[in-house]
């Protein structure tokens, strides 16, 4: 009687066709092995492109918005600058042009104080240190000014809202008449002297920005 | 034995059933055994039919080797074995309607107490029994069936198995046999119903005389009888077939058969042998004689050329003619009905049944293989095409950024400084005081009616600085852009400028007019010129504070008349002037 063993005549005529499912398994499943593992790279490398894609339109979006806003605000932004919104504040030469605009303007008179001036940090929700951060710079300055009638205080203020580097809005304003009879102050007038006839005080805010030398902004 | 007591037929499609319905056929090369206790037949088909019939009485040596060149004639043709031995026990048994695994359990029980070590045992369904009293259905009906496996046959097996063919496995040929009963039944109307009674009496050398009686198409009884002396002529053959089916006839009546049951009863045997065959003395009165040719001829069948001329010149001496037909009509079978394999068949039966399963597995891996491959393939193919698309979709935009990029002017400053400024100014813008709309409205309403001596403008909120109120309004983020215009923030560039920090003006105006109208004309001109006032600065307040002639009995009201005592430049004197108070915009 046969054992159990297998006899070696059987391995023989087993092992055609047992080479041939192996070969057949082996193709098979390294056919399907290569295909799934080509699948894979070609999703990854896939996924890879599609992040870039969503990074350059985000880019190119953010580059067409900073463009639009650039565009929009360009002038303006070259608008402050020229009037001098981030110069410094220099004292010496604002009471020069003060001094000048009077006597250009016809103001008989005009005295100027400029008081303490005031630092308003921009810290808190922008940059991470007051030194670092941009500013308001605020600077009173009160005026006293006479004349013989109003344009001259009018066109005074204006041309200096103009000629002052920086923002400078009225805060307070006061004119007064001085006097009341006009025929004296036109003879006065004739004899080559000043009469005081409207009296204004003008307080202005005289602000500027200052913004540090090698600030960035997270989207410069 | 006595099978009376089978129940109706079962109409139930088993293996053997369905194939023969489906017309399945195998055509390949086969050697069937048919192992009985005088020795073996091996019958070797090929493609043409029966290639090679050989006797062999005993498995010593020569017998081996007489064997051996059948089998390895064809070593790759599978070899089936078709037991046909005297000791075949065959019980009647019922199960009852239990689920598969406790009737399988409970037949192996069965079997284990009918039969002993030495026998290999199996079961064959037989239908469902009669439902007892009270029962709606009936219980399930087995043959109990037993082979003792004797050193004889287990050194027939040794035989085969030591060949090296594959091996089909084991057979019983009554069994087996049964199918062959329904295939040689003369069916004139495929409608008319089939004879309760079938009948087949096939004569093999290796065994003898083989009766196979179904009722209702089941087997219910098999008889086998020794062949005769080697000189025993036709009538003597044609007496003991008479003789046997006489015994079984009467056997039959005891069993419930009467002369008006219908009966098939089909005798193979050779042309002498049919000739010579008298149904009276067999005492029934139906009776059909085939010949081994004639059979084949109806089955379809090809024996080998020698049967067939034997048949034709009448002869009969060869005992085996039947040999050949069973064994041609079993080898086309595509499988068997009922296996009964001692373990050494049932292993080898299994490392043959390897190469096909291989085979197969490896056919079916292959076409799994190629088919999912293929889908992925076209799944790979799609995703290629889009990831070359999308490498083409990278290449344009990364294109436009350089294009933009290089567009950009060279000067131009850094956007967070713009923003930083641009946001600056608009905060400045919204936060300082405007006076200027008050100044300009006094000067186009007054006209040369009206002077004004005196005028103080101041914020409404006096609390906090100009610096302070800019620094409120600018976003949370001064050095980021915000992409929505909001205007210049200059308070001059339309509806768009931010309104800027409400003022609260006081103007003081005299009348320059005509005096002489009358007081009541001159005040209704302050109030006229307070309604000019408001109508000029929208979303202002304008109230005429301090009116030249307050008449009203709640107020108070001076008057002088007469010279003065000294002249004087202080004041405005006996002048008519009146006061306003102006506040806005609203916020």
């Amino acid at each position: 009687m046969t054992g159990r063993w297998i006899p070696a005549r059987w391995l023989r005529r087993l092992s055609a066709p047992l080479g041939v499912l192996g070969l057949a398994v082996a193709v098979g499943v390294g056919g399907v092995v290569w295909v799934r593992a080509e699948r894979a790279q070609v999703a990854e490398r896939t996924a890879a492109v599609r992040a870039e894609l969503r990074e350059l339109r985000d880019t190119l979006s953010d580059l067409r918005r900073r463009a639009a806003y650039m565009d929009a605000h360009r002038t303006r932004y070259r608008q402050a600058k020229a009037r001098g919104l981030t110069r410094e504040q220099d004292r010496l030469a604002a009471g020069s042009t003060i001094e000048r605009l009077a006597v250009e303007t016809g103001v008989t008179r005009a005295s100027y104080t400029f008081k303490k001036a005031d630092r308003t940090s921009f810290a808190a929700s922008d940059r991470g240190g007051d030194g670092e951060a941009p500013a308001f710079v605020h600077t009173p300055v009160v005026l006293e000014l006479t004349a013989q009638r109003e344009g001259p205080i009018f066109g005074f203020l204006d041309a200096l809202q103009t000629e002052l580097p920086g923002y400078l809005p009225v805060r307070t304003l006061t004119v007064r008449r001085e006097a009341w009879n006009l025929d004296q102050a036109v003879a006065a007038i004739r004899d080559g002297r000043h009469p005081t006839v409207l009296r204004a005080e003008v307080t202005l805010d005289w602000v500027v920005l200052d913004v540090p030398p090698k600030t960035e902004s997270p989207d410069a | 034995m006595d099978l009376s007591a089978a129940g109706r037929r079962i109409p139930r499609l088993d293996a053997a059933d369905l194939a023969r319905r489906l017309r399945l056929r195998r055509t390949g090369a086969r050697v069937v055994m048919i192992l009985g206790n005088e020795g073996a037949v091996f019958v070797r088909l090929t493609g043409d039919g029966v290639a090679e019939q050989r006797y062999v009485a005993t498995p010593d040596p020569d017998g081996r080797a007489a064997a051996h060149a059948v089998l390895h004639a064809d070593a790759s043709a599978p070899v089936a074995i078709l037991l046909d031995v005297l000791e075949q026990h065959y019980r009647e048994t019922t199960i009852p309607r239990v689920g598969w695994n406790d009737r399988r359990k409970l037949l192996k029980r069965k079997l284990g107490q009918a039969f002993g070590a030495d026998h290999v045992a199996t079961s064959l369904y037989l239908g469902e029994a009669a439902p007892e009293e009270g029962e709606r259905r009936g219980k399930y009906r087995y043959f109990l069936i037993g082979v003792p496996i004797t050193a004889e046959i287990r050194a027939w097996l040794d035989l085969v198995i030591d060949a090296g063919n594959p091996v089909e496995g084991m057979a019983l040929l009554p069994v087996e046999a049964s199918a062959l009963v329904h295939d040689l039944a003369e069916r004139g109307d495929t409608r008319s119903a089939p004879p309760v009674w079938e009948v087949l009496v096939t004569h093999h050398r290796a065994s003898g005389f083989r009766q196979i009686i179904l009722k209702n198409g089941q087997l219910i009884f098999t008889r086998l009888t020794p062949n005769l002396e080697g000189d025993a002529g036709v009538a003597d053959t044609v007496d003991n077939i008479h003789g046997e089916i006489r015994s079984t006839m009467t056997y039959l009546r005891r069993l419930g058969f009467t002369d008006t049951d219908s009966m098939d009863l089909v005798v193979l045997a050779g042309s002498a042998v049919s000739a010579n065959l008298d149904r009276r003395q067999m005492r029934t009165r139906q009776l059909r004689t085939l010949t081994p040719a004639d059979a084949a001829d109806k089955l379809d069948l090809r024996l080998a050329a020698g049967d067939r001329a034997g048949a034709e010149a009448g002869a009969d001496t060869d005992s085996s003619a039947s040999d050949d037909l069973v064994a041609a009509w079993y080898g086309r079978r595509p499988w068997a009905r009922l296996h009964l394999d001692t373990p050494e068949l049932l292993r080898a039966r299994a490392l043959s049944a390897v190469p096909l399963a291989a085979y197969a597995l490896a056919a079916l891996t292959v076409v799994g293989a190629a088919g999912y491959g293929s889908w992925q393939q076209l799944q790979l193919g799609r995703e290629r095409a889009e990831l070359q698309e999308l490498t083409g979709t990278r290449a344009r935009l990364r294109t436009a950024r350089s294009d933009f990029i290089a567009a950009r002017p060279p000067d131009q400053p850094r956007m967070g400084e713009v923003a930083l400024v641009v946001n600056s100014r608009r905060a400045l813008a919204a936060a300082a005081p405007v006076h200027v709309p008050v100044v300009r409205a006094l000067s186009r309403v007054t006209g040369a009616d009206f002077v004004v001596t005196g005028l103080t403008t101041k914020p409404r909120d006096t609390k906090s600085g100009l610096a302070a109120r800019a620094r409120r309004a600018l976003p949370a983020e001064p050095g980021r852009p915000v992409h929505r215009d909001t205007g210049t923030g200059d308070g001059t560039a339309g509806a768009s400028a931010p309104r800027g920090s409400p003022v609260v003006a006081t103007a003081t105006l005299r009348y320059r007019g005509d005096t002489e109208v009358g007081r009541k004309r001159i005040a209704a001109r302050f109030r006229e010129l307070r309604r000019r006032l408001a109508e000029v600065l929208p979303g202002h307040r304008v109230k005429l504070t301090a009116p030249p002639f307050d008449a009203a009995p709640g107020a108070q009201m001076k008057g002088t008349a007469g010279v003065a005592a000294e002249k004087t430049d202080k004041g405005p004197g006996g002048r008519i002037t009146g006061g306003y108070r102006i506040a806005g915009p609203s916020p």
